[in-house]
């Protein structure tokens, strides 16, 4: 069974990504506070890191830099789930190691799509 | 030696005595008693000594004597010798030499005495020799002598004739023979040695000194030094000679002076020379310094004065002067005195009339001539020169003497050279006279003209208007001739000459019918020849003056530029006036200044309609806009240009752009000629427009839209530039919010919209029910109000800033508010465990606002607080009155505010370094500040970063009355 962990500040994201991925058979750990991010994944070794990128605390792309420079989470895939919709900050996202960037509002099904996608092609 | 000698012989002599005594005696005694032994026969022996003694006695002595003859004979040998030697020398024969005969004292001084004899010897012949010599130096000196020519005398001193050379005993002997010759005796030889010197150097019977003259014999005997002097002698036939005569010492070896050696020398011609040489040289003298009189001065006057004064003094006269032609009169002019003589019958006429030099050595002996002075003036000599000038004698100069005296050759000659130099200086003079006076006349002449032409010049540079610069000219032209009337006509389009300016003192006079400017008027035949045209002269067939007919003379002047005639202007007089070439010339410089003035005139009026038009175009557009010179020096600078700027035109104007205005342009500070500057492009002829930004003197920040372009002139020369700016501040703030809307709002807006897209999406896919499903439900309600909220802050804030926002004002129930804060946040307090202190003092609870609005910003500012902290911050709510304000504070011990993000705080959208990690809309602030501003408040921002922030707004309080409340 994949296992996928997303962190959003965002309560209802929270609840509308786990709804749509717990009922594809995926493992869902969901996480409003980006400070214990990190400890959270390598605790859970997930196939897949959804990160809002907006976030009180630590950055979805801070998560997203460190995850990449750490040699045990590196391979870890990472989407980036974020309001903000330029194309600056789509490079940047994808610069930083994210492996796709879905902007805000999104559809549940296509990110189950891109999900499914993204762990089947470990 | 001698001495030992002799003692020597002496002893000797006493032996041989003694002997002889002796032995007789021994020999007798010894024989008797030899014979008796034995008795004494003693008398026997004492008798026979005795008569045997004087026997032997006086053999002994003759053999002494003998002894002593010879000895002496032998001492006295060198004595005889000596004796013949001295009788020899004494004879004169000094050729003697005697032999030592003995080695004694005698033989030395023999030997001395034949040494001094060769050394006398050598003396006399050395001696001989000498006067060989002298007696041939001697020979010498007198063949010397007597070839010199010159007389020389050697002289005792007892002043007598000691010795003399051939030239004194052949003088003293022609001397002799023409006395004799006188006398009619023959002459012996004459004497010349033992005579006193005075008797054959000055043939005067006593000795010169006493006549008062320097002796130089005498002299040379006091001295002992050479002595020269200059005597006048008699000569042979009584004339007169100069002699140089030189003296010297002749001294014997104790220096004393013996002899004086003397020449004359015959200088009288040389003297002669020397005196006419002399006498040319004062002559010249004269003639020099009478001719630096004549060329020293210009004055007529003073210049003859000096040469009569000069004149007077070199030839010893006592009065002089001069007389000039007067060739109108035909008299005689004194021009110092000013007397008049009638031209002929004296002296000083007929040197004018024959041209030469009359002299009167003596007037009282040479009988009376016709003498201007009268008798009172006792005159005895004068002389008349001609003063001779190339063309004629121009008078004659006259110097009197109360005593006779005879002019000699010399002075004549000079006085001649005098007049001919006096009589050239004199016709100088005048001519120079003549040319200054013309000098004169041309420049004051020519300077009238300057003046006037540089009168008219300036006037007609000054004057604006064509009509006034005419009538300027035409009064210059007028007062320069004297004219009575001036007037100027203009060719009109039809090609008829119309009055266009006249200047008259009667104007009514003027009668202009235009058929009077017809063809064969003055003024045609003017523009025809294209010159200046004279009444009367021109033409010849010109009836009549076209305009005056009462005028006597009239010169017309065309005004042309090149081929075109613009008109034409008369000078009219009423008496007959000469026009001169000068008068012509300087009326077509006149003409020529005019049709320039006219012909700019007109320019210049078209010029101004067109600089007007330009002008209110310039300063009309709302466009800034100035212009600088290829230095960058700003030329001209429009209104709208000093308002964007914020700097007077005065300031800008005149000034180098680079040091009044800068440019903050993206990257940092740059002058407006720096590198990139536009302005410094189209200073190199390049075109250019971009987008500066701009910090006006009171620190506003601008943009500005440049566009520069270079200013060319018509012959294509670059003159500078010209920069046109606009104000493009509030289209680039637009710009940016637009910008700013799409890049935040639309991303606040992305994230409601998740929910309320993402969620009915999974109703539609029937992917929740249940509980679930009313919480989807609920998230999307409250994600839609989040959306709404945000689009009426945007609106509300739209609606203030535009003005249309409804100011509801009532009492605001502060209390009320605090408690929604409160309750809005107490989710998050509680989770980050935020201590929330709210304060509220009584004065302010009266305050009139706008309650909705009021509460708006309060909360605006407390989620502010809240959302920017972390854990466990505090957040003091502070609403109270200070004076006339109401002040609310809200101050937290959050994240703070990086100082550079202060100012920007309030601008629509900016999020600021925290925005990067927070949601918000960048609104916020703003709207709070709208709201403060609508309140007629403010509101102001203290922050440091990592401690916290206070926000406060400070309003006017408006106290709620009682009749509001009741009303």
């Amino acid at each position: 069974m994949s296992k996928v962990v997303v962190i959003d500040d965002e309560p209802f994201i929270l609840m509308m990504i786990e709804d749509k991925l717990k009922r594809a058979g995926i493992h869902v750990i969901a996480l409003r506070e980006s400070r214990d991010a990190l400890s959270v994944i390598r605790r859970e070794r997930p196939d897949l890191v959804i990160l809002d990128w907006m976030m009180p605390e630590v950055s979805g792309i801070d998560i997203c830099r460190m995850l990449k420079a750490d040699d045990a989470l590196k391979e870890t895939p990472v989407v980036l789930l974020t309001a903000k919709g330029q194309d600056a900050d789509k490079q940047l996202g994808l610069q930083c190691g994210a492996s796709m960037y879905i902007t805000k509002p999104f559809s549940p099904r296509a990110l189950l799509e891109i999900v499914t996608k993204v762990i089947g092609g470990r | 030696m001698f001495r030992n000698r002799l003692i020597y012989s002496l002893f000797l002599t006493l032996l041989v005595f003694a002997l002889a005594s002796i032995l007789p005696i021994v020999i007798t005694v010894h024989k008797d008693l030899g014979v008796s032994p034995e008795g004494s026969n003693l008398p026997v022996v004492r008798e026979r000594i005795m008569n045997d003694f004087i026997t032997i006695s006086f053999y002994v002595f003759v053999l002494a004597f003998i002894l002593s003859m010879f000895l002496a004979r032998r001492l006295l040998l060198p004595v005889r010798e000596l004796h013949r030697g001295a009788m020899s020398i004494r004879d004169g024969k000094l050729d003697v030499t005697l032999s030592p005969s003995s080695r004694d004292e005698l033989g030395e001084v023999i030997e001395v005495f034949n040494e001094m004899a060769v050394s006398l010897r050598g003396k006399t012949e050395e001696l001989e020799r000498k006067n060989k010599e002298i007696m041939e130096s001697r020979d010498f000196l007198e063949i010397i002598m007597d070839s010199i020519e010159d007389e020389i005398l050697i002289i005792g001193s007892d002043y007598r004739v000691v010795r003399a050379n051939k030239v004194v005993f052949e003088k003293a002997q022609m001397q002799m023979e023409t006395a004799a010759g006188r006398r009619g005796s023959s002459g012996g030889a004459p004497s010349v040695i033992g005579e006193y010197c005075h008797m054959i150097s000055h043939k005067m019977s006593r000795p010169c000194f006493l006549s008062g003259e320097e002796c130089p014999v005498k002299e040379v005997f006091a001295t002992g030094k050479t002595f020269r002097a200059i005597h006048q002698h008699a000569g042979i036939d009584g004339e007169q000679l100069v002699h140089e005569i030189l003296a010297c010492p002749i001294k014997d070896t104790n220096g004393d002076v013996v002899n004086v050696i003397e020449l004359l020398r015959d200088v009288t011609e040389m003297k002669r020379y020397e005196a006419a040489l002399l006498q040319k040289n004062r002559e010249l003298t004269s003639i020099n310094s009478i001719a630096a009189i004549l060329s020293h001065s210009l004055d007529t006057g003073a210049t003859i004065l000096n040469v009569v004064k000069k004149l007077t003094a070199m030839l010893d006269m006592d009065d002089g002067g001069i007389f000039l032609v007067d060739k109108d009169r035909k008299e005689l002019v004194c021009s110092l005195t000013g007397r008049r003589l009638p031209l002929g019958g004296n002296i000083p006429s007929r040197a004018v009339e024959t041209g030469t030099l009359h002299t009167i050595d003596n007037i009282g002996v040479e009988g009376e001539m016709a003498l201007p002075w009268g008798p009172g003036a006792d005159i005895r000599s004068c002389c008349c020169v001609p003063l001779k000038g190339r063309e004629g004698i121009l008078g004659s100069l006259y110097l009197l003497s109360c005593r006779p005296r005879v002019f000699s050759a010399e002075e004549k000659r000079m006085l001649t050279s005098v007049g001919d130099m006096a009589g050239i200086a004199l016709e100088n003079t005048r001519l120079y006279d003549m040319i200054n006076a013309l000098y004169e006349y041309q420049r004051s002449r020519r300077r009238q003209e300057h003046d006037s032409l540089l009168s008219l010049s300036s006037r007609l540079a000054s004057a604006a208007d064509i009509k006034g610069a005419i009538n300027i000219a035409l009064s210059l032209i007028a007062d320069s001739f004297k004219a009575d009337v001036a007037v100027l006509l203009e060719l009109d389009g039809n090609n008829r000459l119309v009055l266009r300016s006249s200047l008259s003192e009667h104007e009514d006079s003027l009668c202009l019918p235009n058929s009077q400017l017809g063809p064969d008027s003055l003024e045609w035949h003017a523009m025809e020849k294209k010159r200046p045209v004279v009444f009367p002269g021109f033409p010849p067939a010109c009836p009549r003056i076209s305009l005056l007919t009462m005028s006597e003379s009239a010169v017309s002047a065309p005004i042309h530029t090149g081929e075109k005639t613009l008109g034409v202007f008369s000078l009219y007089f009423n008496s007959p006036r000469e026009f001169r070439e000068e008068d012509i010339h300087f009326l077509e410089i006149t003409s020529s200044i005019l049709a320039v003035a006219i012909e700019r005139s007109e320019f210049y009026e078209k010029m101004l309609a067109e600089k007007s038009l330009a002008g209110i175009v310039f300063e009309s557009i709302s466009d800034g806009l100035y212009t600088v010179d290829t230095d960058g020096v700003i030329t001209s600078v429009n209104r709208a240009a000093e308002m964007i700027l914020g700097i007077p035109q005065a300031d800008l104007s005149g000034r180098k752009c680079s040091e009044v205005i800068m440019h903050k342009e993206t990257g940092g500070d740059r002058s407006l000629c720096g590198t990139g500057c536009p302005l410094s492009g189209a200073l190199s002829g390049v075109t250019s427009s971009r987008e500066v930004d701009y910090i006006d003197p009171s620190g506003k920040r601008l943009s500005l839209s440049v566009s520069c372009a270079p200013l060319i002139n018509a012959d294509g020369v670059l003159i500078g530039a010209v920069e046109v700016f606009r104000d493009i501040t509030k289209e680039k703030e637009i710009d940016r919010m637009k910008t700013e809307f799409v890049t935040t709002v639309s991303h606040e807006f992305r994230t409601p919209l998740s929910a309320i897209i993402g969620m009915t999406e999974m109703f539609i896919e029937k992917e929740v029910d249940g509980d679930r499903a009313r919480e989807y439900i609920e998230t999307i309600l409250n994600e839609g109000k989040r959306l709404s909220g945000m689009v009426s802050d945007l609106l509300d804030m739209s609606r203030i800033e535009s003005g249309e926002a409804v100011f509801r004002e009532g009492k605001v129930d502060f209390s009320e508010i605090l408690d929604d804060i409160k309750k809005t946040f107490s989710d998050i307090i509680e989770k980050k465990d935020i201590q929330l202190e709210t304060r509220l003092a009584e004065e302010a609870m009266d305050f009139r606002g706008d309650h909705e609005k009021l509460k708006q910003l309060l909360l605006n500012l407390v989620g502010n607080s809240v959302n920017y902290s972390d854990r466990n911050c505090m957040i003091v709510v502070d609403i109270r009155t200070e004076g006339q304000t109401l002040k609310m504070e809200v101050a937290d011990t959050g994240w703070g505010i990086p100082g550079e993000d202060i100012p920007l705080l309030t601008r629509k959208f900016f999020r600021g370094k925290h925005g990067l990690k927070t949601k918000g809309t960048g609104l916020g602030l703003s709207l709070c500040k709208d709201i403060a501003a609508l309140h007629g408040g403010a509101l102001s921002v203290k922050s440091r970063l990592g401690r916290g922030t206070v926000v406060s707004v400070d309003l006017p309080h408006r106290r709620t009355t009682n009749i509001e409340e009741n009303g």
